[in-house]
């Protein structure tokens, strides 16, 4: 089972998800922060996700992390296309081979997350779900996807939410009970954010946004406000990184009011140039119309800048009110909200770039969420696996129709996990070295 | 100090804490209208005003190339019904009888090449098309209501293209060419009538009209075009009622926002 080095347990944990490096965003960078965090704590993690092009089979990233890329290829929104029984044997015989104690997926909208998380239950491996997003009640797609997640968390051990918010929306999604999931924020690399104040030009007055440009992210709102701040304030600037669908209304509204040397379309930007683009501003504006936690307004306030948002989701609990001003997502009431912090700034009201940044690095930290993330892990390995009848009347809680076909599903994984077993039988399945703790051993 | 709604500051509590303010912004039910019988009675009536204009249109072919009915009374019964329309009409609008009159001379233009259109075209086919599009029509008709399912550009093409499989069929230039015309009535262009007795008045004619003529031709659909025009009429709108109670929508804070500006 678990070790137990000093006083802490050391567990074995496989990360899934469809969204991992080479892709760049804040999934991705979560999974990859958080499981370099745990290894450097001791734990053995491994990740499990999907190829890309060519990128197939065993690869290891920094510090010895071992990512596979199974040979399923991306199908829609790169999530692979959901068959449940064709990824059995495959994850079985990874979850085998690395002897792993517990699966942690990430993101409700990865097939693969859900599908490794099915699988490792049957294997008496105990799951844990990390929800990165908000979801409504109201569509079809989401109704639809709402099932789907009461499904797969009806036996899981705990969910970790990123806000108050997601916590809420998330026990609503699933039927919860709200003691099984925790909230844990995510994380900023402080250290990459770094204020420098010497970039800013003391003449004006730059607005930085950066984000896909997408109905989601309210550009259409950012639209409405670039006129008008324009007019208002001829020392005001706006620097828009970024791109999307939604490019072309920012550039009307640029050719239109004649904007072109007052507003900088950057198009998008690598994480690498984030930063850059962010220490040339005074004030960050968010117009975002659903966030559960929103990152981007933490790396801008840990580079010093002013940040402005609008008041949706887990945004409000994110930073203090002096770091951050909210407004309604409403083209008046984000205005104001400018009017009011550009006439701060002119009078140099913000508080400190440094001071600001010192106070963001002690909130947010990789270190920290590892941690709470590992609290949780402990309190899981107590826990019980369930027997496959206590699992299938939970699934049959989750609905009358819905209920009797997820148990047929799980009867017929269960199966088909009985047919792998006699193919290929655990007791043959070679264990892969840990090259980490044989390096340690070695040196002790 | 109580327990506040923040990730910046380690309030001293589990992760798993849950505090009694959990769920208080959660609002059920914000934007729910409660209906009531009798007036939602009423508005059924502007489905089945359009499902029995539909079937008069049919009956008006059927009963043409059956040579019952003759092309000049359904001319003049559009003229009649226009001529009403622009009586009762608020706005005498000069461009709409433009748009009329263009409409009407290009359709007596082009009725010789439409009744022999579809001469190769085997009559089954037709009939098939036929009663297929206007199934089409019915289901994607603009009943004046915001449902994702309803389309107007595909409801009318549905529509015109059903009636110029139909008009085709018929034996002279004339019979085509009334026949188009009663399809723009039908499809395009329907006259409104205002909300209150007269639209009661409207509804109970025209589907008395459609099951009448109906019953002429065959009983056994009559009686069934009844039993669905009583079925929408009545049942639908206390069946909607019955089930408004359990109507459970779930509003919060992690709702997109929408913008209104």
């Amino acid at each position: 089972m678990t070790e137990f080095q000093g006083m802490r347990m050391k567990h074995n944990i496989c990360m899934v998800s469809d969204f991992f490096y080479p892709n760049m965003g804040g999934v991705e960078s979560h999974i990859y922060q958080l499981a370099q965090c745990l290894i450097e704590r001791g734990h053995k993690v491994i990740v499990i996700t999907h190829m890309y092009d060519q990128r197939k089979g065993v690869r290891y990233v920094s510090n010895g992390l071992k990512v596979y890329y199974l040979p399923f290829t991306p199908f829609y929104n790169q999530n692979v296309f959901p068959t449940v029984f064709t990824t059995l044997p495959v994850i079985r015989a990874i979850l085998v081979r690395e002897e792993i104690h517990i699966v942690h997926g990430h993101s409700a909208f990865s097939t693969l997350a859900h599908e490794a998380m099915f699988h490792a239950k049957f294997l008496g491996i105990r799951t844990v779900f990390t929800d990165h997003s908000l979801f409504g009640f109201a569509d079809v797609s989401s109704i639809l996807a709402n099932k789907v997640l009461q499904f797969c968390l009806s036996d899981s051990n705990h969910v970790i939410c990123v806000s108050h918010t997601s916590k809420e929306n998330t026990v609503l999604r699933a039927s919860l009970k709200p003691s099984m999931v925790s909230v844990i924020p995510n994380a900023v690399d402080a250290d990459m954010f770094l204020p420098d104040p010497s970039r800013r030009d003391p003449s004006l007055i730059n607005v930085v946004v950066i984000s896909r440009l997408v109905y989601r992210k309210g550009t259409d709102l950012l639209g409405n406000i670039i006129p008008e701040i324009c007019k208002a304030h001829p020392d005001v600037q706006f620097i828009i990184g970024g791109d999307g669908p939604k490019r072309i209304l920012l550039e009307e509204v640029r050719e239109k009011h004649e904007l072109q040397d007052r507003v900088r379309l950057l198009g998008a930007l690598d994480h690498s140039q984030v930063q850059d683009v962010l220490v040339q501003g005074d004030i960050f504006l968010n117009t975002s119309l659903t966030e559960a936690f929103c990152i981007a307004i933490v790396e801008a306030a840990a580079c010093g800048l002013h940040v402005i948002s609008t008041k949706v989701g887990g945004v409000p609990e994110v930073l203090p009110a002096d770091l951050m001003r909210l407004a309604e997502p409403r083209s008046k009431d984000l205005i104001q909200a400018l009017n009011s912090a550009i006439a701060d700034c002119r009078a140099d009201k913000f508080p400190c770039p440094f001071e600001a940044h010192r106070r963001v690095s002690q909130m947010y930290t990789w270190h920290n969420v590892a941690c709470r993330t590992e609290v949780v892990y402990d309190r899981v390995a107590q826990d019980q696996p369930l027997c496959l009848t206590e699992r299938l009347k939970r699934y049959r809680e989750c609905g009358p129709v819905s209920g009797w076909l997820f148990i047929v599903i799980a009867i017929v994984n269960w199966l088909l996990l009985l047919t792998v077993e006699f193919v290929m039988p655990r007791d043959l399945i070679e264990v892969a070295p840990d090259c980490r703790r044989l390096n340690n051993k070695k040196k002790n | 100090m109580g327990w506040k709604k923040i990730l910046y500051e380690d309030q001293g509590v589990a992760d798993n804490y849950t505090d009694k303010s959990f769920l208080d912004e959660l609002r059920k039910n914000v934007n729910t209208r409660t209906y009531e019988f009798w007036p939602t009675v009423a508005e059924s009536g502007v489905i089945t005003q359009h499902t029995s204009s539909v079937c008069l249109f049919a009956l008006a072919y059927v009963y043409m190339s059956g040579s019952l009915l003759s092309p000049h009374l359904v001319l003049l019964a559009c003229a009649l019904l226009y001529l009403l329309n622009w009586i009762s009409a608020k706005e005498r609008d000069f461009s709409h009888l433009r748009m009329l009159a263009a409409f009407t001379f290009s359709g007596y233009a082009v009725s010789p090449v439409l009744s022999t259109l579809t001469r190769s075209i085997s009559t089954d086919t037709i009939y098939a098309m036929t009663t297929l599009m206007l199934l089409a029509n019915v289901l994607f008709h603009d009943y004046s209501a915001d449902a994702p399912i309803t389309s107007q550009p595909v409801s009318l093409n549905c529509g015109v293209f059903a009636s110029v499989c139909l008009a085709s069929r018929l034996q002279s230039h004339l019979h085509t060419f009334a026949l188009l015309v009663l399809a723009v009535v039908v499809f395009a262009q329907r006259p409104r009538v205002p909300r209150g007795k007269l639209h009661v008045l409207a509804t109970v004619l025209l589907n008395a009209a459609s099951t009448f003529l109906i019953g002429h031709y065959s009983p056994l659909l009559a009686g069934l075009y009844a039993v669905f025009c009583l079925f929408v009429t009545f049942l639908c709108p206390a069946w909607l009622i019955s089930l408004q109670p359990s109507k459970n929508t779930i509003h919060g804070p992690w709702d997109e926002a929408e913008i209104k500006d």
